[in-house]
């Protein structure tokens, strides 16, 4: 390396700027994937940075990057004393599980504290790498260009608003490429290096020319964008479709209605407004219930009982209170509630009653025992943990009250979906299992997600039947009913829940968020009954993610309570983040999601950049070797001729190639020079014989040799 | 191979023995030796001109004459004249100094442009017409012509169609500090030029003069040469390109320093190399250019800077 004393402020600066630029890519993680801690996450990087930039040896630099990551995680995850006994173990607890879910590549499984860790150790890489471009390579090009594409993607897909951080990644950028440049002109022509100062010069011009013209680019008048948004281009080219309009059977618009007794048929996207609500969270919206299956539809037949809340989970659920402003919009009107988890309690402008029906959950507002219909109001909701552990356990026994309601099925259903539903549980020895065999079968490639061009049953069809062996396409109505149909033929107690998804987040202002809620987020999904639990949803349909917080319980139940807070936390957020994709999704009309998890992806895209970004950094390796392996045989003319022209394509791409006007010797000497050989002028004096003197070289492996060597010393 | 090579180098050395620091100069004017070429050297007075002619002349043991060319020089005084015997009753005929293997042309331009043409048809020829008898040169047969482009008055300028006669145009230039210092030191006391010895008979000349016309020029190096004297015919600042002469004589001179350097075959080196002095001259510019003082050598340059030297046939081709 060839920083001197006197270059290090300036290598100093440089090496800051590539920090800003990799923390542009970092800002925008709460926002879009509620990633929490953030802050803890860029002062490790800024820990990262320092320790790569002071160059210890690599035994040091690997210690206090580890240690550095271990603190990381503990500042997020622990409240124990920090590389205590205790604190091992319950890091080595989760690390060990975590590696099982790789292994089994049961990716929804894997922790926050080991996703957190593999995030710190992906940043320490960055921090290599971006050291490795800047102080080594002297190029920046590569990362600033992804740092725009990233930003650009953020940006128009997902709800992050990009604008200032693009013209940030622009200033910074530019000013480290014009150091850079700076850089490598000071070691080309290295008299600009002896006049002091003129590295100052050179940055304050860069920077007044950005200002100025970045200045100039943010006064100037900006058009409307010249494309159009490219979310429906994108579909229009792959050929969704998002109307519908070509439905042979009966077309309805998307929204919630009352009747759910004839299912099926496909219906119009409508993107009027429902509510809008405010708050720290939410969660689907539930209306209410049915109970029984009538092979056409859902209808319900529980007798009237109702009380003054929703009691759906049992003790061992945790659960979270949470108060949530819902305001509904000007044309709708509802006599009833949605809520997200269990409601507690609702207020209103005016003294209402509230009447929650113990079966379905619907609840009613009344208004001296007239029904009620209230333009806004803030409820409180239990948001529920489900143990899984619980859930698993098969011990335990239905109460009879649940039995007899919500098992029922009709007689004439046909025996091949319980056979189906048999078949999908076979091996699965609880009723948790089961439900999620029967949940990810419905989630599975077999099935599409579509809301156009959907059979109405034909008579004397079963909807459930018509869709699990006929069409296999279809939209919520459908995933749903087939799972609590193929549940209820497991005997497992289920209901049938229609409301809404949990709505676009259109704004966030500190820890409240505010969804809108529209027709087009009406949904429905399934509530199975686990004793001592209560009632559990889950969510069959193809391309909506799972909402719903199941947790193992740690068995080291001296977990402090701030440490269960942190990662409850931390699972909200992935939920969230989840919902939001969802949303998109759902906004799309698409018909095709894959079964990605979503918060994988920064992961994923992590790897893949890291993948290659190191190929980039290989690359001359990668080619030397190749190269060398491709001519270990020569011995002869034409391959020497072939070799020695390689090795003009490869100097040129390194930067070295023979200009215009150069001969041969004059460029041989002119290598040989800068990679202090000798090589290159006896390969030269060879190819010259070969091609203008008309000889063979008697000594191939001399060449060879000779060949070799240069190509191993060649660097950028 | 090997013999020749050194024994050219010994020819070099001994001549640095009397010229200091001009090795580039002495390298080219053996090369249009061999090449069967002359020189016009270019310069100043007192740079060592007649000192290298008269050392080259000296290491290949050849005789060496000098003209000095004044306006009133006949024609007869440079190819030679019949005087009546009246012992013989007969004319003898008196042989110029054109009749010596090594002839120094001292100030070529200030004599008339007749006396100048009776030099040049020897150059061209190889041959002098006196009295209608055609009596042929020595051979080998070098003429190094001076001219000094400072003093214009009363001179007569080589026209340039006839430049083309010399394969080379130099310049001497002016010595380095140490180099004049070293001059100095070996003029001290007896000129070493006294002391030159013959390292090379003519014979060997003549032998390699031979030897020369069998250097390999592949066609690549061909098509080398011929873009550069296209380059000059299409060139911005050019009235009259280099001519097909021009790329004979670059040719010729390119097997002879190959020759020279040891090879038998010519290198896209050998021709970059000697193409500013074989052409310069063989370029007339446009008449403004002599307001921004650009030269031939200028041009050619610029040429060889600018054109892709080739690899081979193909990339040539293309």
């Amino acid at each position: 390396m060839a920083s001197s004393k006197e270059q290090t402020p300036r290598l100093f600066l440089t090496y800051m700027l590539g920090y800003l630029i990799l923390m542009e890519w970092l800002i925008p993680l709460p926002e879009v994937t509620q990633t929490g801690y953030v802050t803890v996450f860029m002062v490790a990087s800024a820990f990262f940075f320092l320790v790569m930039f002071l160059q210890f040896s690599w035994w040091i630099c690997l210690l206090l990057f580890t240690g550095g990551i271990l603190f990381g995680i503990h500042t997020i995850f622990f409240d124990v004393p920090f590389l205590g006994t205790e604190w091992w173990s319950v890091l080595f607890t989760d690390l060990s599980q975590n590696v099982q879910y790789m292994l089994n590549g049961e990716w929804y499984g894997l922790s926050d504290l080991f996703r957190s860790l593999l995030f710190l150790v992906l940043l320490g890489i960055m921090s290599y790498l971006i050291f490795f471009w800047i102080i080594h390579a002297r190029r920046i090009t590569f990362f600033f260009v992804f740092t725009v594409i990233y930003i650009a993607v953020m940006d128009t897909f997902l709800p992050y608003n990009g604008g200032f951080a693009m013209v940030r990644v622009f200033l910074l950028g530019f000013i480290l490429m014009a150091l850079l440049h700076w850089d490598r002109l000071s070691i080309h022509f290295s008299g600009v290096k002896k006049q002091k100062f003129t590295w100052i010069k050179w940055t304050f011009l860069s920077i007044f020319i950005l200002v100025i013209a970045a200045g100039i680019g943010m006064m100037m008048p900006k058009p409307e964008p010249q494309w159009q948004d490219p979310v429906p281009f994108i579909e229009s080219a792959t050929g969704i479709d998002r109307d519908g309009n070509n439905a042979e059977d009966r077309v309805r618009k998307i929204g919630y209605g009352d009747n759910d007794e004839r299912l099926g048929g496909g219906f119009e996207m409508d993107e009027t407004p429902v509510l809008t609500a405010r708050g720290e969270d939410a969660g689907y919206w539930r209306g209410e219930s049915k109970n029984v299956y009538t092979g056409l539809g859902w209808e319900s037949d529980t007798p009237e009982e109702s009380s003054n809340q929703s009691d759906f989970f049992e003790d061992s659920v945790q659960t979270e209170e949470i108060d949530i402003d819902v305001e509904i919009a000007d044309d709708r009107n509802f006599a009833f509630a949605f809520y997200p988890g269990s409601l507690q309690s609702l207020e209103a402008e005016e003294d209402i009653e509230l009447q929650v029906d113990r079966y379905s959950g619907k609840a009613s507002m009344f208004e001296e025992s007239d029904a009620y219909e209230a333009n806004a109001y803030t409820l409180t909701y239990e948001n529920p943990e489900f143990p899984i552990e619980k859930m698993q356990d098969d011990s335990l026994e239905d109460p009879e009250e649940i039995e007899e309601h919500y098992l029922s099925l009709p007689d004439d259903l046909p025996s091949s979906i319980g056979e189906l539903a048999e078949g999908l549980t076979e091996g699965e020895h609880n009723r948790y299992d089961k439900v999620r065999a029967v949940e990810s079968y419905l989630n599975g490639p077999d099935f599409t997600y579509d809301t156009s061009n959907i059979a109405v049953p034909e008579e004397g069809e079963d909807y459930v039947e018509q869709f699990l062996f006929e069409t296999q396409r279809g939209y919520c109505d459908n995933f749903s009913t087939s799972m609590a149909v193929m549940l209820r033929t497991l005997d497992i107690p289920v209901r049938w829940v229609k409301g809404f998804t949990k709505g676009e987040e259109v704004d966030r202002n500190g820890e409240e968020q505010v969804y809108e809620v529209t027709s087009a987020n009406a949904h429905s999904w399934v509530e199975v009954y686990f004793p001592e639990v209560g009632w559990v949803p889950f969510e069959p349909t193809k391309g909506f993610g799972s909402e719903f917080d199941y947790t193992y319980n740690e068995e080291n139940n001296d977990e402090t309570d701030e440490e269960m807070e942190a990662e409850t936390e931390e699972e909200e957020e992935e939920e969230e983040e989840e919902s939001e994709e969802e949303q998109e999704e759902e906004e799309e009309d698409n018909t095709d999601a894959a079964g990605f998890n979503f918060p994988m992806w920064p992961i994923f895209l992590g790897a893949v950049f890291i993948v290659l970004g190191t190929l980039y950094g290989l690359r001359f390796t990668l080619i030397k070797k190749g190269m060398i392996y491709r001519f270990r045989h020569l011995q002869d003319s034409h391959s020497f001729t072939k070799a020695f022209h390689s090795l003009l394509t490869f100097l040129r791409y390194a930067g070295a190639g023979r200009e215009d006007g150069e001969t041969l010797r004059e460029y041989g000497e002119r290598i040989d020079y800068l990679f202090e050989t000798e090589d290159m002028s006896y390969l030269v004096q060879e190819y010259e014989r070969l091609h203008y003197g008309q000889r063979d070289s008697t000594n191939w492996s001399e060449s060879l040799t000779a060949w070799t060597n240069l190509v191993n010393r060649i660097k950028a | 191979m090997e013999k020749e090579r050194s024994a050219l180098h010994d020819v070099i050395e001994n001549i640095e023995r009397v010229v200091v620091g001009k090795r580039e100069e002495i390298e080219l004017s053996l090369t249009a030796l061999l090449a069967k070429g002359h020189v016009l050297l270019e310069d100043v007075p007192g740079v060592g001109k007649t000192m290298m002619v008269r050392a080259i002349a000296r290491s290949v043991g050849a005789e060496f004459k000098r003209i000095q060319f004044t306006p009133d020089l006949l024609p007869s005084d440079v190819s030679g004249i019949s005087i009546y015997n009246q012992k013989t009753q007969s004319f003898d005929f008196r042989p110029g100094p054109v009749m010596s293997n090594v002839v120094l042309a001292d100030e070529i331009n200030r004599t008339s442009p007749k006396t100048q043409s009776a030099l040049l048809e020897a150059l061209e020829e190889g041959s002098v017409t006196i009295d209608g008898q055609t009596r042929t040169l020595e051979d080998p047969f070098f003429v190094m012509a001076t001219q000094n482009p400072i003093e214009y008055g009363g001179t007569y300028p080589l026209p340039e169609a006839q430049l083309d006669r010399f394969l080379f145009k130099l310049k001497m230039g002016y010595p380095s500090y140490d180099q004049e210092l070293e001059v100095l030191k070996r003029v001290e006391q007896k000129h070493p030029i006294e002391a030159l010895e013959e390292v090379l008979s003519l014979e060997e000349i003549l032998k390699m003069q031979e030897d020369v016309t069998s250097v390999y020029v592949d066609d690549a190096v061909k098509q080398y040469i011929i873009s550069i004297v296209n380059e000059t015919r299409t060139h911005r600042d050019v009235q009259l390109g280099v001519s097909p002469r021009g790329s004979i004589s670059l040719m010729k001179a390119a097997q002879a320093f190959a020759y020279l350097k040891g090879r038998d075959y010519v290198i896209p080196d050998d021709v970059k190399h000697l193409s500013p002095v074989t052409l310069s001259h063989r370029v007339i510019l446009r008449s403004d250019m002599q307001v921004v003082e650009k030269d031939g050598e200028d041009v050619i340059r610029d040429v060889l800077s600018t054109l892709r030297v080739p690899l081979t046939k193909k990339e040539a081709v293309q």
